[in-house]
């Protein structure tokens, strides 16, 4: 079963369109989205949880019509996390129990100690990393069967973001359960990620199992000359600099016997997107 | 529902009630009904300043992405309104009551009068925030006030007048709370529509 489908998803604006987003997210996967700033991730996750009204296109989330989702088998966490500036972390327990049928403090008190965050003080006065930890435990703390996270490791320092990525993968050792994450931060993806994603400019460039997308491609180092007698179908991506030439290739269009590293998740989504403008 | 008016009340109601007993307080020993009808007007702009600080702190986002529905986003400014104006009003007719005696005439004056104008003010609100979002919605309200009363002025063309009126509304003063109560169901139903289309 599917834990995310998007269907020509599309939403437009007057100077920007996310057009045409087709993807399927299998229940015990992360999916991971990835794009430049404005490139259509939050809007796609917005239209995912119908705080958005799509255009165009269908979402369905965990087998219902996102705009008739129980919202309360979804665990989100928005970029800007959004509670209440004056309200302490207990007090926001006590609401969201409130809030969510199947809420459960016990859990919610455990995440709050891990993420060393204290019960009683105002939210107002947390750091940025603080308050996505919050948000991260509030998301946590409801049985959900989907984690909606739109750059939830934002503002974490490299030790916390690694425990993080750590507790997202744990949630899907459950097979019913599913992760959507949006990040700038693509090493994060890369550790995290059963399938990428990639939006660039309102379009979906590419959506593809991680492991394959990364053997599809691979890193040409040469010079620019020997660059340029590739076939361009085969080129992804280039960089030209004083010292030879960069591209990302497709492995089955490139010539044989070129010798092609390993690329990486972040380069594939840098030179794409160069690519593309 | 119980969550939301919860948020509510933790971020309002201990500073809420603190105010509310100095203008009471202030209302009785000087002598005069301005301040309680002033702290039941302020009641009646709390849900709306409220919605102003969920903006603030993207709270409306958020709360689009949990399960509550639109409506319920609604009902909780509405009920936190009644509660808040409800409480006021009582504590104030008591309060009146002692300076003014029960059920006198301007007792009776002061407890209809105060109850219409503390539902209107949400009612003309509320419906016009849920609208156009804080920024855009207090400016719409205020640009709407300002043409009330031009009109109001227009019409008044004399002192007479004036009083005429005020008489006419002291005359059937009891109307008052019902109309401002027929208007803020009307208010309500408008919000959730407004809201219902509103993109988060």
């Amino acid at each position: 079963m599917n834990a995310l489908e998007l269907n020509g998803l599309c939403k437009r604006w007057p100077g920007f369109s996310l057009e045409d987003v087709t993807l399927a997210l299998p229940a015990g996967c992360i999916l991971g989205l990835v794009g430049e700033n404005g490139a259509g991730k939050t809007t796609t996750i917005k239209l995912i949880l119908n705080m958005l009204r799509a255009d165009g296109g269908s979402a369905t989330v965990l087998g219902q019509d996102a705009a008739a989702l129980d919202k309360n088998d979804v665990g989100v966490v928005l970029d800007e996390a959004g509670l209440p500036q004056g309200l302490n972390p207990g007090q926001i327990g006590r609401i969201m129990s409130g809030i969510f049928r199947n809420w459960d403090a016990a859990c919610y008190a455990r995440y709050l100690d891990r993420f060393e965050l204290p019960h009683g003080k105002p939210y107002k006065a947390f750091s940025r990393g603080m308050k996505m930890k919050l948000a991260i435990a509030i998301a946590l703390s409801h049985n959900a069967r989907l984690l909606v996270l739109d750059e939830p490791t934002g503002g974490l320092d490299p030790v916390v973001r690694d425990e993080i990525v750590e507790l997202f993968s744990e949630f899907t050792r459950d097979a019913d359960r599913a992760v959507l994450i949006s990040s700038h931060i693509v090493s994060d993806l890369e550790k995290l990620c059963d399938y990428i994603a990639f939006l660039h400019k309102g379009r979906l460039v590419l959506f593809e199992e991680k492991d394959a997308l990364l053997e599809r491609y691979g890193l040409l180092r040469c010079d620019a000359s020997a660059l340029d007698a590739i076939d361009p179908g085969a080129v992804v991506g280039r960089r030209d600099s004083a010292y030879g030439a960069e591209a990302i290739v497709r492995r089955g269009a490139a010539p044989a016997g070129l010798a092609l590293s390993p690329v990486g998740l972040e380069e594939l989504f840098i030179f794409m997107t160069k690519g593309a403008r | 529902m119980k969550g939301l008016l919860q948020k509510e009340f933790y971020q309002l109601w201990g500073w809420w009630l603190v105010s509310l007993g100095i203008f009471l307080a202030v209302s009785t020993l000087s002598g005069t009904s301005f301040y309680a009808v002033f702290a039941i007007l302020m009641a009646g702009m709390l849900p709306g300043s409220m919605l102003s600080q969920d903006e603030q702190c993207r709270w409306d986002s958020y709360a689009g992405a949990l399960p509550v529905s639109r409506a319920q986003l609604v009902a909780a400014k509405y009920l936190i309104a009644l509660i808040l104006i409800g409480t006021a009003w009582l504590l104030a007719c008591v309060t009146q009551a002692i300076r003014l005696g029960l059920f006198t005439r301007e007792w009776v004056l002061y407890v209809t009068f105060s109850l219409g104008v503390g539902l209107l003010c949400p009612s003309l609100l509320l419906p016009i925030l849920f609208k156009f979002g804080s920024t855009k919605g207090r400016v719409a309200y205020l640009i709407g006030l300002g043409a009330l009363f031009g009109v109001v002025a227009a019409l008044s063309v004399s002192a007479e007048d004036g009083m005429a009126f005020l008489g006419y509304l002291q005359a059937h003063a009891a109307l008052f709370p019902l109309v401002s109560a027929a208007l803020f169901a009307v208010s309500w139903r408008l919000s959730v529509a407004f809201y219902q289309r509103r993109e988060l």
